[in-house]
């Protein structure tokens, strides 16, 4: 790994002297670094190739920035490189090709009601592919807003047309199982009537029984001194962190339900994206 | 992976063909102008050449991409080794990173002469050395340097400040108050003033305090919440731990977790109290050396 | 030359297979990583004996007392860290009495006296 880094440089240093003298040397350096996945170094070849560049140059590298900084996990950049790519190209599908890259790097910020919204205020026309690649950003966005119908129904668009094997083990993965449990309110009312029940509920044994365990304990401390004592000395030196405990039970319970829902709607998500991308009529995408 | 093994194949090929061919490579004769010369040395504009570099360079600077910039500025400074505008550049993206450590370590190595350096460079030594708390070297600089009389009168008091020396400072203020038209000399004298206005708290008197009445050192550090809570804890537990007693004797399991403890509260609050004194008298210290700092990170 | 460089250059791409990388991105959207916490660090670490019992019932009240507990400490770190950061750093004796100090501390009545972590969503106030 590390001769490979090593050689790089030296041969990044060779193409350096040999071929990136004008702006469209620069730019094919820095093609090399992407495809060779040093994306921060890509980015600022690209930079230096804008700002030399004449103006007609403009989209493309405004695109390809935007590229290097989505792929870099820069995704506000990327964003915006995006936006100004796709403002000022001329040409149709490149200028789809750069909106949906936008989009792209919308969902990876996680922004899923912007992404719906730009998509579906977007008027220009898309390539095949492209449409896939937008059914696909929709129901993403919708999936990420928890609306699993309208995501159901924009990932099935995106499925090959006569794919009915495909479609047949979408609508599985969509039951109600997958998405639905469990249920965080479920959970919480389970460990408010006997504490740890919900994070079993959940599947979380260690939590609950800590709990069932924790809280037990403290009864019991109550019980016991309120007899050898009086009832106020045990209400007044422990019932506090009696309800300190059977309040951060419940509460966790509820946490640990939503936490368990969050993995299993996310290996929904992952089986539905290898549904779409694997299919062999999707596979040209670009 | 039997992609990366053609891979390492190819690359062994080419390797020793590059060997190869760099040995048998015939002197050139550059005067006859085959079809070959005039494809592989056409005329292009050169980005990397120093102009271009030093242009996108002051771009980075400008637009705060201060990494880029220094590597820019690099090769501008190789290409060029008799200009000193690269390398001041190089400090100052440094000094944008707020990364004062390197901009002086960059300084220190392209500017080694202090003496023979020009008035603004001198004045970016003394910044330098002040800002990564080197304050005897930066005095000394500061009387070494040609910047004008007055200016190393107000430094020297932003130095004193910076070292904590208030009363010194406001001497050194009132020695040339009505000397000196400099501003920023007013402003430190004020600062020092206005420092000296709060009188320290002794961390010893908090803890004696807090040792006699549970609190009452916090009530001295003006932690009034601190020293109701305090008191509260230390009182709740003693009160715990004394019913248990009465009840049981010291058999008590309860009364000696209580009365644990409530001591361990007690001695937590006179040392927390010495503590507290000495946090109010570092807070109103900082309140008045951020105002000196502030100057000379962004007004010098 | 040229040609000869762009080869060499090919042998070192990465391998591309699939939908582009961009798309191979957005599959771990949904992801929710969870974080799983290590209390034990100052029992592996311990200096001597005391702290290693100290260590121990940090570990102890962090898995099983802690982790069943309402949020309910003001400050970063929370007051049993910072308990045991400061036995770490003082000894036994006054890290336990910072530590007693900073339980006394952590009150609504901390409000404005300490600076704000906007990450952690708490008063700041580490060992020092």
């Amino acid at each position: 790994m590390k001769s490979g880094r090593f050689l790089s440089i030296i041969y990044s240093l060779l193409a350096l002297t040999l071929q990136a003298q004008d702006v469209a040397g620069t730019e094919r350096l820095a093609d090399t670094f992407m495809r060779r996945g040093q994306y921060e170094t890509a980015f600022k070849y690209y930079q230096r190739a804008f700002f030399f560049a004449s103006k007609d140059k403009a989209p493309e590298l405004y695109g390809k920035m935007g590229e290097s900084s989505l792929m870099a996990g820069k995704y506000d950049f990327a964003r915006q490189y995006f936006h100004k790519a796709q403002q000022i190209e001329q040409n149709d599908s490149l200028r789809a090709e750069w909106f949906l890259k936008k989009i792209t790097a919308v969902v990876l910020q996680k922004r899923f009601k912007l992404a719906l919204l730009e998509m579906l205020n977007y008027r220009g026309p898309l390539l095949p592919h492209q449409r896939v690649y937008a059914e696909y950003l929709k129901g993403l966005s919708y999936f990420g807003m928890e609306k699993f119908d309208l995501a159901h129904r924009h990932f099935e668009a995106a499925l090959p047309p006569g794919d009915t094997l495909a479609r047949q083990r979408l609508d599985r993965l969509f039951r109600r199982k997958n998405l639905m449990r469990p249920n965080p309110a479920t959970a919480k009312w389970m460990s408010m009537f006997v504490p740890g029940a919900g994070q079993i509920y959940a599947g979380d044994w260690k939590n609950g029984l800590n709990s069932f365990f924790l809280n037990g304990l403290l009864a019991y401390l109550i019980l016991r001194d309120a007899y050898t004592y009086s009832f106020w000395d045990s209400f007044a030196g422990i019932f506090p962190w009696l309800q300190r405990y059977y309040t951060g039970g419940y509460q966790r319970a509820e946490k640990i339900a939503k936490q368990r829902r969050k993995e299993k709607r996310a290996r929904v998500f992952r089986r539905t994206y290898d549904l779409i991308f694997s299919s062999s009529a999707n596979t040209q995408t670009e | 992976m039997k992609i990366r093994w053609i891979r390492r194949f190819v690359w062994l090929v080419l390797l020793a063909g590059v060997g190869a061919t760099a040995q048998e490579k015939p002197a050139a004769d550059s005067l006859s102008p085959t079809k070959d010369s005039l494809v592989s040395k056409p005329v292009k504009e050169n980005l990397f050449d120093a102009a271009h570099s030093r242009r996108f360079a002051d771009y980075l600077f400008r637009t705060g991409q201060y990494d880029y910039a220094t590597e820019e500025y690099q090769r501008v400074a190789f290409l060029q080794p008799a200009d000193a505008y690269p390398r001041i550049q190089i400090v100052k993206a440094q000094e944008g990173k707020k990364d004062y450590y390197r901009a002086l370590g960059y300084f220190e190595m392209f500017f080694p002469h202090f003496d023979t350096l020009q008035v603004p460079y001198q004045k970016e030594a003394v910044k330098l050395y002040v800002l990564n708390g080197e304050y005897a070297t930066a005095r000394k600089r500061l009387w070494a340097s040609r910047l004008d009389t007055v200016r190393k009168h107000t430094l020297d008091l932003g130095i004193t400040l910076l070292e904590k020396k208030w009363k010194d400072g406001l001497e050194q203020y009132r020695r040339r108050e009505n000397i000196l038209r400099d501003p920023v000399f007013h402003q430190f004298g004020l600062v020092a003033q206005r420092r000296l206005e709060h009188r320290n708290k002794s961390p010893l008197l908090a803890a004696g305090l807090s040792a006699v009445v549970p609190g009452l050192g916090k009530v001295y550090t003006k932690d009034y919440g601190d020293a109701f809570m305090s008191f509260l804890f230390v009182g709740l537990n003693a009160w715990q731990a004394w019913r248990g007693f009465r009840k049981q004797g010291v058999r008590s399991v309860h009364g000696w977790i209580f009365a644990g403890f409530g001591v361990s509260f007690y001695l937590g609050n006179v040392w927390g109290s010495a503590k507290a004194a000495k946090r109010y008298n570092r807070k109103l210290d900082k309140a008045a050396t951020d105002e000196v700092r502030a100057v000379f990170e962004y007004n010098l | 030359m040229t040609f000869l460089l762009s080869v060499m250059l090919w042998a070192q791409e990465v391998d591309s297979s699939g939908p582009p990388a961009y798309i191979r991105m957005t599959q771990d959207v949904m992801d929710a990583p969870v974080h799983r916490h290590d209390w034990s660090g100052p029992l592996r670490h311990a200096r001597n004996e005391a702290v290693f019992v100290f260590g121990l019932m940090y570990w102890v009240y962090k898995n099983f007392i802690s982790s069943q507990d309402i949020d309910s400490c003001v400050f970063t770190p929370s007051c049993s860290t910072y308990m045991i950061l400061a036995i770490q750093k003082h000894g036994v004796f006054i890290g336990f009495l910072e530590g007693m100090d900073r339980l006394t501390r952590c009150s609504p009545f901390a409000n404005g006296h300490y600076p704000i972590n906007p990450q952690a969503r708490k008063y700041e106030d580490p060992v020092d």
